[in-house]
């Protein structure tokens, strides 16, 4: 017999590997895509298929080019995580171009050239994100209208609208967040009335659906022992505190109410699937609290008082650059550094 | 426990006795209930014991944690349980106390637990120190085919033995011969993706994720602000890494990097107050000549300013010479 030379320990946690965690995000994904498909149609599950076809495409060649093994690193799946959330944040019926875009940067610039999985200091979803919401604020905004107002686009639309854009009108609607930012002159209640996307029973026709699906995914990775508690409920209590503080009863320039903030747009996505990316964000509870809160700082500022409609990706984006700082001041207290009473 | 708990009481009493002990804990793992009742009805003899329970979550055995668990204080860090009052031990420890003590018999054997899919006929034994392992696990009808690696020590903390002969001594308190299936070989190491899983784990709430980063960046300073050096080495982060790192050899490895560099900045030390010693010796000397010079000097310059130069002497003497002579002529 030959004798190993390994280190303790010999034995390891049963069913644990990065391909199990990655898979577990994707499968808490399930009820958020099933929301959105239900009230937009199959446009997202086509760009997540279509994303994460590219993505690997994009992981083996980056790969490659570093001169690094490409096939073992493919099956960790995380690039297919990088996609979905892409995917899920860009608007259904998007072009081929712009998703390709979109992927390409998050996996390339987002990850590849700062080393890989676990080198990247920015959420490279959301740097792919940015990139497209910067670049392309029109295709961006593209929102169909919800079940419930429009026609949902059935299968050959959506396959129209990936490779053949110029021959699809998408019949587009404003989302909640938009039709708030746009709005002057309403009393929030008013505008809650006035229109038809407005009046779902919380937040908005669909999207409260939306982020009450993303949120019971998010739970049950919580459950999952996927993440710590502690950046999605300080990103909510921020964000809820700040809303509650900002609400004036409802005038036409005030901030909104805390459940239209906590159920629209990308709330609960961001706050359980994209702030819990732990290689960008902050490393210990404490850290992950504070990083938590100020995203959902952030989100309030700029929804209400910023130039965009929605902020999650600016928000941890700029957290990501606090990240390190964050850190520096909220190491642990580690086993006999602190003054304990004793029992005498 | 169940079969020596007379024993380990009569050991406690000594060591409590030795060291002025007000209370001893016997402290007994809650999946055992049976060696607890062994040990209080023992401990009837001992008026200051009390048999207590504790948890049985790894790593609540290890010294710190369960004088954690037991009285809610923490061995400061650096130092040792002696610091805050509590002497912990082994049963096993107590027991060769009270061997040595009563019966006068040193330590020359131990009981070792030997076990592993790959014996026929595991169980404890009470085997002479210096014993091989090859002989203790051949003694348990080893099937060295079966296996590829046999430990020394427990799952978790064990070394991984290279070579069968090794003896037997004292703090083998068990060999694991486990089958390739029972203990599989390790997976190869993914990249760390920072999740967290290992911080959650650690009893000591160190951040061995953070740590793993600076070990391979060798950042000493970082390492010591992290303290690398409270790790326990329990490896209940290596266990729980979804990426199969083996944190603990990056820590065992950081420390011996840390241990050294801290003698070797002992040596410098004491090289360099050597060398500063030195170089004040030498500089005390020249001062010292210098000032026997300048006392010289100065009473030189003192016995000419009295006219009593020695070269004026000399010339007047040579020129009343002179005079002397043509005198003469």
């Amino acid at each position: 017999m030959s004798l190993m030379h390994v280190s303790s320990p010999h034995v390891h946690k049963p069913v644990s590997s990065v391909e199990q965690v990655m898979k577990q995000v994707l499968l808490a994904t399930i009820p958020g895509v099933l929301a959105l498909t239900w009230f937009f149609g199959p446009g997202t599950i086509i760009n997540i298929v279509f994303g994460s076809a590219l993505a690997l495409a994009f992981e083996a060649w980056a790969l490659w080019l570093r001169g690094k093994d490409y096939k073992t690193p493919l099956r960790d799946h995380s690039v297919i995580v990088t996609a979905t959330l892409l995917c899920i944040a860009l608007p259904p019926y998007a072009p081929w171009w712009l998703i390709a875009v979109g992927i390409g940067v998050s996996v390339l610039l987002g990850k590849h050239v700062f080393g890989g999985l676990g080198y990247n200091p920015f959420n490279p979803a959301m740097v792919g994100y940015v990139v497209l919401l910067v670049s392309f604020p029109l295709q961006m905004s593209s929102w169909t209208e919800p079940r419930g107002i429009g026609e949902v686009p059935g299968l050959v639309d959506a396959f129209t609208a990936l490779f053949a854009a110029s021959s699809y009108d998408a019949v587009t609607a404003a989302t909640p967040l938009d039709l708030f930012r746009q709005n002057s002159g309403m009393l929030f209640d008013d505008l809650m009335q006035s229109k038809a996307e407005l009046t779902g029973p919380i937040a908005g026709l669909g999207w409260d659906w939306v982020n009450l699906a993303f949120l019971a995914g998010g739970i049950w990775l919580l459950r999952q022992r996927i993440f710590t508690w502690h950046a999605p409920v300080g990103m909510l209590a921020a964000l809820t505190i700040c809303a509650a503080l900002g609400y004036d009863d409802g005038s036409s320039t005030g901030g909104g109410s805390v459940l239209f903030h906590l159920f629209s747009g990308a709330t609960m996505f961001g706050a359980f699937f994209i702030i819990t990316d732990p290689v960008s964000s902050a490393v210990s509870n404490k850290g992950r609290l504070i990083f938590g809160v100020m995203v959902g700082i952030l989100v309030y500022l700029i929804r209400v008082h910023g130039n965009y409609p929605d902020a999650v990706a600016f928000g941890v984006l700029l957290l990501n650059f606090a990240a390190p700082l964050i850190d520096q001041y909220t190491q642990p207290t580690v086993y006999g550094t602190k003054k304990v009473e004793a029992d005498e | 426990m169940r079969c020596f708990a007379q024993q380990i009481v009569e050991g406690a009493e000594i060591l409590a006795h030795m060291v002025g002990a007000e209370t001893v804990l016997l402290a007994v793992e809650d999946n055992k209930p049976e060696a607890a009742d062994a040990m209080r009805q023992a401990a009837v003899a001992l008026e200051i014991a009390e048999v207590v329970t504790f948890p049985t979550k790894y790593p609540s055995g290890g010294e710190k944690q369960l004088i954690e668990i037991l009285l809610n204080a923490q061995v400061p860090s650096g130092g040792i349980p002696a610091d805050i009052g509590v002497l912990c031990q082994n049963p096993s420890t107590a027991i060769a106390v009270r061997d040595a003590l009563i019966d006068g018999k040193p330590v020359t054997h131990r009981i070792t637990t030997v076990t592993g899919m790959s014996l026929k006929d595991p169980g404890n034994r009470r085997v002479m120190l210096g014993t091989p392992i090859r002989e203790l696990l051949d003694t348990a009808g080893f099937n060295a085919d079966s296996a590829d690696r046999v430990i020394h020590g427990g799952p978790m903390m064990g070394f991984a033995v290279t070579d069968l002969d090794m003896p037997v001594v004292k703090i083998t308190n068990c060999v694991l011969a486990p089958t390739r299936s029972e203990i599989p070989p390790p997976q190869p190491q993914q990249a760390c993706i920072r999740c967290g899983m290992c911080a959650e784990a650690c009893p000591a709430s160190l951040l061995p994720q953070q740590l793993y980063w600076y070990a391979r960046a060798k950042d000493q300073e970082q390492l010591e602000r992290h303290n690398l050096m409270d790790c326990i080495e329990c490896g209940a982060c290596a266990y729980v890494c979804p990426s199969h790192i083996p944190l603990v050899q990056y820590y065992r490895s950081a420390k011996g990097s840390l241990r050294e560099a801290a003698k070797e900045k002992v040596r410098s030390d004491n090289s360099r107050a050597r060398f500063e010693a030195r170089q004040e010796r030498l500089e005390r000397e020249a001062a010292a000549r210098e000032a026997k010079r300048a006392a010289r000097k100065a009473a030189a310059e003192a016995r000419a300013q009295a006219g009593d130069d020695p070269v004026q002497a000399a010339i007047e003497r040579a020129k009343a010479k002179k005079a002397q002579q043509e005198a003469e002529q």
